[in-house]
């Protein structure tokens, strides 16, 4: 007989019949909306306003952001101060470009210092033998296990955090215990594969594994982590403004924008507190969309129910 | 069929949430007609204050709740001078330097033992020579040599040199000496659980309610309170102290101005302004580098600031520009100490005469060296930040920078060039003395000035009250010439309450944070 | 026999395991504290401690203990620790157990009751999710989850007072009680419920959709195919089976939110003034009130690790396979 594997697919399954036809595919180009479907596009455009605003924010404030326009005091939302001013004459619109600098900057510092901990922590612990490997889980489940703000509280009483980046810095090292176990039990499903072992074999140090084979494997399935541990560090910095262990008063954020809504409460003005929390809720679900999207599905089966 | 299921379950799921809420409610409606008080008279009053972690007039003079539990041989009245209280009467021997005083007789302690003059020894023996103690008042008593109780009823003090204000001093109050014998003043749970001869007793110290009950002394000396029960509530900050009153959890609290101003005319609320001697400044700290180069640059600044802005923005209006450090004092005011005004020509020519340029950037540049200095600023207490911020803005358009720095407490050695400080003379202009003469105990800020040590040493000593009114006026003219502090504003002290209470009495001026506000508690009534 | 003596020997374990944790804990939490700028001093004698001289600073420091070395000062904490005593407050200057007594059951009943409503209703609403999965209500329910987890606990907070206490009356806006109402249960509740809905909210989706995603995880295994063919009811199957083999991921999951929860009681308590151990450590750790802080992250570390420690043994011992799942804590 013949030998099934020379003989291929169109060979095996030879099309007769009256008028048959190939099957050409038709490859035309996609549009743009449909490029777009699925993804959450409302989101990126809003969050790309919020961000460019935020970038160009001495552009797009109307008012001097650490001016006090004394004749100004607690001014609904108007024309010249388009959404008011608070109990000492600050222009709210200007303030909350300005703010979200400072905001984005310790979110995204954060989430990047979150990043490289993490991933270099889940790596080695992954990465290493059982006993190595079990010490180190230990001590990310014993430090998840003391409540975040708790650790925060006392990281900041001892190094007196009173910048952007210190902040940032303390907020990062607080936040990377999930994203450790999360690449660690990544890292182990993949760690024996035979690539992996070659690598090894031929000399490749940890660094080189990690960049070349590991990371690129579990990239995905931490997108979603990455991307919201942004938001958590800028929800973050905003309750340590409120507990006043925040930012120096001369530095705006989102954060201690919110933490004047305490004052307005007495002072009843609304648009103090309402505008900044709805900038910084509105700017995290973007945040958060963005992030679910890069993330792979988990249930696409069909249900049994 | 399917979709029956689907929808009875949905049901059944919105029916146990909503029972929960409901659940929650009612427990939220019957607790709410537990709370309503039948109107009484005089009944409770619930004052919203600051917290507290103990009540002794040796630890925490500056407070209320000392005050009401506690009572010194002097006592101030409605003028703020010293009257007698413990003591029946005194008399004081020029040529020997002593006071003696003559204690009332009958005064029980509110656990029932006799007070005498062994409890009046004991306190002033702690003040002069109990070296735990840190209390910042210890330096008032430093002139008492000697402490003697002939009898029972009878104090002597002997002092080494004539203190015009030495009789303010003896309004400390009295603690009872067959508790605290041998106890360490810091450390003693006595300090929880106090026990004066003062208007009211303590009851108790609830700190899971984060409330402080005091009932009136029924066996007080003097007039019995018409209020039976006080509550002092223990709030970490003011706008929770605002909070409360709108929400009726408190009945009295002093807010700042801003706060207060949205009392004023509401209905159901009563609103009282008090004049304080409180003022807010930057006060410089002369030890730092910069100002030791450019102490003399102080007082120009002056001109830099509008205070009448400061006030209508920050205060609501409810302040005065201060010129002098005891001005609202009647041995103080003198007019000319006012040299100052709001003018930024002034300002511009004043700083080129004192040799500083401007520089690209837009501030001011002297041998080299900018005009940058640091304030810290408690973060807690929200008119200050308000105060500085505004305060750095202004001097930043005149060309100087002063940077805010918040911290929770003061750090004297971080090197910070001064801080927001409020100061306050509601009494004896002689409380200037401490904060004044170089190295004395409360000069935290180094200031020395020859001509001011002068002045203040002749308005202590001085003996007639002509005289002492001109040491203090030539004080204030020295001062305002050679500034230590950057003065702002005097603060007005704004009480609110429901309208219920009557009884408040605005003669009297008020000192920092306003306290001195129960001085006539015995004359309040309420009704609720 | 011998299986009782293993799960003696493996809780004998735990516990072991358990001190030695608490020990780290309070290790680091002291050379930390040590180790921060500022005087604990300056809240023992407040600003008059300007006002002292260096020889009085000194005395002040041998008596409160302060000038040994940090390891000497740990070791003396420790002996006197195991014999109950922990040391005086600077702050409030009385023993560290005294200021903290009243207030943590304050905070143990705020976390306690927040902890089983949240669990309930996040079960409930997975529940309901699942069964109505990719319907319009399911994914309203997840947006509105999505936003109430990002809104900041501490504004929501404000903004509930704002509505309820300012503007309706209904609710007060602070403290525990009232005055005089310190037995009245009905009036604790009142000033409960501010505070536990912003616990509420700001917790319960969060933990909601982990669970919805794992009963999502569930019904698509193979005995839900062959129940639903015997013609058991959805609500049946979902209550009777799917409940019953998620329940040991769900205890799991409400062992790890314990320091979580906890955490979130800090925040609810600054907002709403009200006396609890949360708000006690932010106190001390602004002040530098080093033996208060110790103590309060103690006893926080402790109700944490203890309460994990319990729903870790009870899983383990109700489902063997737990001790290799994922989501563990020790």
């Amino acid at each position: 007989m013949v030998d099934n594997s020379m003989i291929s697919e169109e060979e095996l399954f030879q099309v007769v019949g009256p008028g048959w036809k190939t099957y050409e595919v038709q490859k035309r180009k996609k549009t743009f909306r449909e490029k777009l479907k699925g993804k959450p596009v409302f989101s990126m455009i809003l969050l790309l306003i919020v961000v460019l605003g935020c970038v160009f924010a001495n552009l797009v404030a109307n008012h001097d952001p650490s001016g006090f326009y004394l004749r100004n005091l607690n001014t609904p939302p108007g024309r010249e101060f388009i959404f008011g001013t608070d109990s000492l004459g600050r222009d709210i619109y200007s303030l909350i470009w300005y703010g979200g600098r400072v905001s984005l900057v310790i979110g995204i510092s954060g989430a990047a210092i979150i990043t490289v901990i993490g991933v270099t922590y889940g790596c080695i612990s992954g990465t290493a033998g059982p006993k190595v490997d079990s010490v180190l889980m230990r001590f990310t489940e014993m430090c998840g296990s003391i409540p975040t703000l708790l650790m925060i509280l006392i990281l900041s009483a001892v190094f007196q955090a009173d910048d952007v980046i210190s902040i940032s810095v303390i907020i990062g090292i607080t936040g990377w215990f999930a994203l450790a176990r999360i690449v660690r039990s990544e890292v182990r499903q993949i760690r024996n594969s035979d690539y992996v072992m070659y690598a090894r074999l031929c000399g490749g140090g940890f660094g080189y594994v990690m960049y070349y084979h590991l990371i690129p494997n579990f990239v995905s399935a931490i997108m979603f982590v990455v991307i919201s541990s942004v938001s958590s560090c800028i929800t973050m910095e905003s309750t340590l403004s409120f507990l006043g262990l925040g930012l120096p008063a001369d530095v705006v954020s989102w954060g201690s924008m919110l933490s004047l809504a305490n004052k307005a409460l007495i002072m009843n003005t609304w648009w103090v507190i309402v505008i900044p929390g709805v900038f910084l809720v509105v700017t995290l679900m973007c945040i958060t969309n963005v992030g679910s999207f890069v993330r792979s599905e988990v249930n696409n089966k069909y249900s049994n129910l | 069929m399917k979709k029956r299921t689907r929808n009875s379950y949905g049901k059944k799921c919105a029916a146990v949430t909503l029972a929960a809420v409901t659940a929650v409610c009612t427990g939220a409606v019957t607790g709410g007609t537990v709370t309503a008080f039948a109107a009484e008279e005089n009944k409770t009053l619930v004052y919203a204050g600051e917290s507290e972690s103990t009540i002794n007039p040796l630890l925490n003079n500056h407070d209320e709740l000392p005050d009401l539990i506690f009572s010194g041989l002097m006592k101030y009245d409605a003028n703020g001078k010293p009257v007698e209280d413990l003591a029946e009467s005194y008399t004081f021997d020029k040529d020997t330097n002593t006071y003696t005083f003559k204690l009332r007789d009958g005064v029980k302690w509110h656990d029932g033992e006799a007070f005498n003059a062994e409890d009046v020894v004991y306190t002033y023996k702690e003040l002069t020579e109990d070296e735990t103690l840190g209390a910042s008042i210890t330096s008032n008593y430093q002139d008492i040599t000697d402490i003697e109780a002939p009898d029972d009823k009878t104090v002597v003090f002997t002092l080494d040199q004539y203190d015009a204000a030495m009789l303010d001093y003896f309004t400390m109050g009295i603690l009872p000496e067959h508790l605290l014998e041998g106890e360490d003043i810091n450390t003693t749970s006595f300090n929880q659980n106090p026990v004066g001869t003062g208007r009211y007793k303590f009851e108790d110290w609830d700190a899971t309610g984060g409330m402080i009950t005091l009932k009136r002394n029924e066996d007080y000396y003097g007039k019995v309170p018409n209020i039976e029960t006080v509550v002092y509530r223990t709030v970490s900050d003011e706008t929770t102290k605002a909070t409360m009153l709108q929400s009726g959890e408190a009945d009295l609290a002093w807010l700042n101005s801003n706060y207060a101003s949205q009392f004023k005319d509401k209905d159901g609320y009563n609103y009282w302004e008090f004049t304080t001697a409180d003022y807010r400044g930057a006060a410089m700290d002369m030890s730092t580098d910069f100002w030791k180069e450019n102490g003399d640059s102080i007082g120009v600044l002056n001109y830099a600031l509008d205070k009448d802005s400061i006030i209508a923005g920050v205060l609501a209006g409810q302040g005065e520009p201060a010129y002098s450090p005891i001005q609202r004092n009647p041995l103080g005011t003198d007019k000319e100490a006012n040299i100052y005004s709001y003018d930024l020509d002034t300002f511009a020519k004043k700083m080129e005469e004192l040799g500083w340029k401007k520089g690209d950037d837009g501030i001011y540049e002297r041998n080299g060296q900018k005009f940058h200095f640091t304030i810290q600023v408690r973060d807690y207490e929200e008119e200050r930040v308000d105060i500085a911020n505004v305060m750095s803005d202004m001097l930043k358009q005149a060309g100087v920078e002063m940077e805010v720095k918040l911290v929770t407490k003061f750090d004297w050695d971080a090197g910070y060039n001064g801080f927001l400080a409020g100061y306050s003379t509601q009494f004896d202009p002689d409380m200037a003395y401490v904060n004044f003469v170089t190295d004395a105990s409360g000069n935290n800020m180094h200031y020395s000035n020859a001509d001011v040590d002068k002045y203040l040493e002749e308005g202590r000593h001085g003996e007639t009250e002509e005289a002492r009114k001109k040491s203090y006026g030539e004080f204030e003219k020295a001062y305002a010439q050679a500034p230590g502090i950057l003065l702002v504003a005097y603060l007005q002290g704004d009480y609110v309450g429901v309208s219920g209470i009557s009884g408040l009495d605005t003669t009297r001026v008020l000192g920092h944070h306003s306290v001195g506000v129960m001085w006539n508690i015995e004359d309040w009534t309420i009704t609720k | 026999m011998n299986k009782e003596n293993k799960i003696g020997a493996r809780i004998l374990k735990r516990i072991i395991l358990f001190a030695v944790v608490m020990f780290l804990l309070s290790v680091v939490v002291f050379w930390m504290a040590r180790l921060a700028p500022g005087d604990p001093l300056q809240s023992f004698y407040g600003d008059s401690l300007e006002m002292m001289t260096s020889e009085e600073i000194a005395a002040a420091r041998t008596r409160l203990g302060l000038d040994q070395g940090i390891a000497v000062q740990y070791v003396k904490w420790l002996t006197n620790a195991v014999h109950g005593e922990f040391g005086l407050s600077l702050k409030y200057r009385q023993p560290v157990m005294n200021v903290i007594k009243p207030l943590i059951g304050n905070t143990l009943v705020l976390g306690g009751v927040a902890y089983v409503v949240i669990f309930t209703l996040a079960i409930l609403i997975a529940i309901f999710c699942t069964l109505h999965e990719d319907q319009w209500i399911d994914r309203l329910i997840c947006k509105i989850g999505t936003v109430a987890f990002y809104v900041p606990a501490f504004w929501l907070g404000v903004v509930l007072i704002l509505i309820f206490s300012i503007n309706l009356g209904w609710f007060p806006s602070s403290g525990a009680y009232d005055v005089g109402m310190a037995d009245s249960i009905g009036n604790r509740i009142r000033h409960m419920v501010l505070p536990l809905v912003v616990m509420i909210l700001s917790h319960l989706w969060y933990y909601a959709y982990m669970i919805r995603n794992k009963f999502l995880d569930e019904v698509r295994k193979d005995y839900v195919l062959l129940a639903r063919a015997k013609g058991l009811s959805k609500r049946k199957i979902l209550w009777k089976h799917c409940l019953r083999n998620v329940m040991p991921t769900i205890v799991s999951i409400m062992a790890v939110s314990v320091p979580h929860v906890t955490g979130g009681t800090v925040t609810v308590e600054a907002v709403f003034n009200y006396a609890g151990i949360g708000n006690l450590a932010v106190e001390s750790a602004k002040y530098h009130d080093y033996n208060l802080l110790m103590v309060d992250v103690l006893i926080t570390g402790f109700i944490v690790f203890l309460s994990s420690f319990i729903a870790q043994t009870v899983n383990e011992e109700i489902d063997p396979r737990m001790k290799d799942s994922e989501v563990r804590v020790w």
